[in-house]
């Protein structure tokens, strides 16, 4: 951990070498490689400290409150949406490990690559480091330093890529979880019936709205308490994708050879897809507790009295307003933004590579 | 043998015309038909391989004539245009069955005799406006394409080449035809020329064609949604005075039951105020606005052991009979399942179309940017003035489209409410009063269509579209 601060101290002293001659064409590209560079270790660092050291507390909190939801009712299609879900789940799970080791590995093993290459192509290759470094001396003949420098980037890419791992899936599991029950209750509470002619019938529905609507609290407590651990993390997220989307996109655009091309852009999709997953199991979870109203909604309040109405009222008075995660309440984690966030990145690339161009 | 026309009934119906045309013109639709499938489905896969070799010879044209920037700039232009209608033709190919199952959502809906009328007013205005945007989309298309095809027969017919041996740009002729596109014949002149113009043509009229309509078919289902909900705004006022009657005493109970016209301006609960302030000062009368006749009324709420009703229904103060009771009853759950009818159907809309608006964004952005690129390099009317602007109001007419009847979704859902606050609450049940709160409460949130829950499709998304395109025209043009 600490020697990694360190390595990321060198980069940082690389770059400060590099500002000093920013107008200079190439060193704007190791600058910006720099930049992106220092955006992605500041994550890992962030990510790995709150997620997983800070928060232990909160998150065996958060676990146990959702073990302590109702039972799984024993409605058969209640069950029934429960293993899809967990299905879905999996699929992902498998998705984003290939995502992660596969664009990490590339990234880390691309000189190896390229020598392979060059003996394919009977070209000599020189070789090059993962992460580009200006140092006061020739970095690459000298072995003593190029050599461990190869290894520890290449240890350093898969550490972080097992971080990156862990952590997105543990946000994501506790975030599809909390969408699952809050659909359910959704589904149960729209299931509420009854035979008009029945006299008891309107105080056992009564009974039960009043069950769904304490779960209603709980759940809410729950996410205001997923929202406090992971807030500030996904505010730094936001930025950091940003920062290093427009960077890499540069890099990508205006690097020498096809051969870089391909490893810079494997890193912004890597990128975009990071900060998509967050996106998307926010703006899930935010759909899922919107859709508690509509549950409400479709139960049969007009059959009732309105003692029973008031307390549909109420239900939805407080679902109508979603449930967000925040990033530090500057951005909301939801699909738009992730455009918004693209969007951006793409216009400040635009305006990098018309910097570089001139 | 005759074979039966089947009777096809709700959103089918309406849209029959539309689909009927969507059909003809090769695009993958193969319900809602009599006689043989397999003929159609040849049809539809002749089409798509046609199209696909005209854009595929675009795209080569592209690829061939990278060197100089600004024909770079058109043909990719020109490509992304025929990217839309590619993807419109795909992408409803691939997802028919979604087309099908939001139509079937509406093969049936719930009546009630007291609201018959209105429901039969507001569907065939919806009906009419369906069939109005159906023809106006598709004399403009035609419109285009012919206005296109002149459009080619002025000016040089010539492109920019640079000539990598002396390093410098020439003008080279080339076949004056609609689109820059590479073929495998040569069609500089004789009949191969007039092959490629014809084909030319028709690949022009048809892809726009498709492409259009399958929009319009979006906005239809959206505009139907609309008029739905204009239908149950209007019922909300009597149906309000319906839930009073329940136990709340009222003079006129028995005017309430005729069926009830939603632009009846029956005031069955008098409105004192107008009268008092026709009258005199309004500041004299204002201890007047309190004592409405419904206030009277309303003292009269009869204790089920003073008044007798003939046996019949003891604790409804207005002598409603059984059935009469039922019947509101009935109103109100008509109302409930109506507007939760609406809703499900605008959901699958949402799940149907949302992705196809997502490409389409996607793809005008790119399109709009490269246009405003081309626009700073205007000097004139000329040919290619007229071909830049008339690509710029094509791609932003279509954007505008579905922007339009999107936005009018969100406000005539929220407007819910505000019909359903505007009536006498304050002098209905508690039933009555219950029920408005609950519709309220429900309505405050506007259904809305959003293009895969990137964006929610409304005007707001066409103005930063348009404020996007602006400001980065302007930046080029300070640049120049």
């Amino acid at each position: 951990m600490i020697v990694s601060v360190l390595y990321a101290g060198l980069i940082q002293f690389s770059i400060k070498r590099s500002a000093l001659n920013l107008m200079n064409g190439e060193n704007l590209f190791i600058a910006m490689e720099n930049v992106a560079l220092t955006g992605a270790i500041f994550l890992f660092i962030l990510k790995w400290y709150l997620l997983l050291h800070r928060s232990h507390e909160n998150t065996k909190k958060i676990v146990e409150k959702l073990d302590r939801q109702y039972p799984h009712s024993g409605i058969d299609q209640l069950d029934f949406n429960t293993e899809i879900y967990l299905r879905k789940f999996k699929k992902f799970f498998q998705i984003h490990f290939f995502m992660v080791w596969a664009s990490q590995m590339q990234f880390a093993m691309m000189p190896v690559f390229h020598q392979f290459y060059g003996l394919i192509k009977s070209e000599e290759i020189e070789w090059e480091h993962i992460f580009a470094i200006n140092l006061p001396f020739d970095t690459i003949n000298t072995w003593w330093f190029y050599w461990p420098n190869l290894f520890y980037g290449t240890w350093l890419m898969a550490y972080s890529g097992m971080t990156f791992f862990c952590t997105d899936t543990l946000y994501a599991t506790l975030t599809h979880l909390i969408t699952m029950e809050l659909n359910n209750l959704a589904q149960i509470m729209s299931e509420i019936d009854w035979d008009v002619e029945d006299e008891e019938a309107e105080e056992k529905a009564i009974k039960e709205l009043k069950k769904l609507a304490r779960i209603h609290q709980q759940l809410i407590e729950v996410t205001e308490e997923l929202n406090k651990i992971s807030s500030p993390l996904l505010f730094v997220h936001a930025l950091s994708c940003l920062l290093m989307l427009c960077t890499v996109a540069f890099l990508a655009a205006s690097g020498e050879g096809h051969y870089f091309m391909i490893k810079y852009i494997i890193a912004v999709i890597f990128i975009a897809w990071q900060f998509f997953v967050q996106c998307f199991f926010g703006n899930k979870m935010t759909d899922a507790s919107l859709r508690v109203a509509e549950g409400a909604y479709n139960s049969s309040w007009y059959k009732a009295t309105p003692k029973y109405r008031r307390i549909v009222l109420q239900i939805m008075m407080r679902a109508q307003k979603a449930q967000k995660i925040t990033g530090w309440k500057f951005v909301d984690i939801n699909l738009e933004n992730f455009y918004w966030v693209i969007q951006t990145a793409h216009s400040y690339f635009s305006f990098l590579k018309g910097v570089y161009e001139s | 043998m005759q074979v039966q026309q089947p009777k096809y009934t709700g959103l089918v119906a309406d849209l029959l015309p539309n689909i009927r045309i969507m059909q003809a013109i090769g695009h993958f639709i193969f319900r809602y038909i009599t006689g043989p499938i397999l003929i159609r489905k040849l049809y539809s896969s002749v089409t798509l391989v046609l199209f696909l070799f005209q854009f595929v010879c675009i795209l080569i044209n592209l690829g061939a004539n990278t060197d100089e920037v600004s024909e770079l700039t058109a043909n990719t232009i020109t490509a992304l245009f025929f990217t839309h209608c590619i993807t419109k033709f795909i992408y409803v190919a691939l997802n028919a069955e979604g087309v099908y199952r939001t139509m079937g959502i509406w093969n049936q809906s719930n009546t009630h005799p007291l609201f018959a009328e209105s429901d039969a007013r507001y569907h065939s205005i919806a009906l009419s406006k369906m069939r109005r945007l159906l023809f106006l989309v598709t004399l403009t298309t035609c419109m285009i394409a012919v206005f296109w095809t002149t459009l080619t027969f002025f000016g040089d017919s010539t492109k920019l080449w640079k000539d990598k041996v002396a390093n410098e740009t020439i003008v080279v002729d080339i076949p004056r035809l609609m689109i820059k596109s590479w073929y495998p014949w040569n069609s500089m002149s004789g009949t191969f020329y007039y092959i490629s113009l014809a084909f030319q043509l028709y690949y022009i009229l048809f892809s726009m064609l498709q492409a259009n309509l399958s929009d319009v078919l979006f906005c239809s289902w959206v505009l139907f949604c609309c008029e739905q909900l204009q239908h149950l705004k209007g019922i909300m006022r009597p149906l309000m005075e319906l839930s009073a009657t329940l136990d709340t005493y009222r003079p006129n109970s028995a005017a309430l039951f005729r069926s009830i016209s939603a632009g009846s301006k029956s005031e069955l609960i008098l409105n004192d105020e107008m009268e008092n302030e026709k009258n005199s000062n309004y500041d004299m009368n204002i201890s007047a606005i309190y004592s409405t006749k419904a206030d009277w009324g309303a003292q009269y709420r009869a204790p089920t052991t003073l008044q007798n009703f003939n046996g019949m229904n003891g604790s409804n103060p207005n002598g409603l009979t059984k059935k009469q009771e039922l019947m509101v009853r009935s109103a109100i759950k008509y109302w409930v399942e109506r507007h939760k009818h609406v809703v499900r159907l605008v959901s699958a809309i949402g799940d149907t179309y949302g992705l196809a608006l997502l490409l389409h964004m996607l793809t005008s952005t790119i399109m709009l940017t490269l246009l405003a690129y081309q626009a700073t390099k205007i000097d004139g009317i000329t040919v290619f003035a007229l071909g830049v602007i008339g690509y710029l109001l094509y791609a932003l007419a279509q954007i505008f489209l579905f922007c339009i009847f999107g936005n009018r979704l969100i406000e005539e859902s929220s407007s819910v409410m505000e019909a359903a606050y505007s009536c006498h609450w304050y002098d209905g049940s508690e039933e009555a009063k219950t029920f408005v709160q609950i519709v309220c409460q429900q309505c405050q949130k506007a259904m809305t269509i959003s293009g895969a829950k990137f964006f929610t499709v409304s005007l707001d998304l066409f103005a930063s579209v348009l404020g996007a395109c602006v400001t980065y025209f302007m930046v080029l043009v300070q640049l120049k």
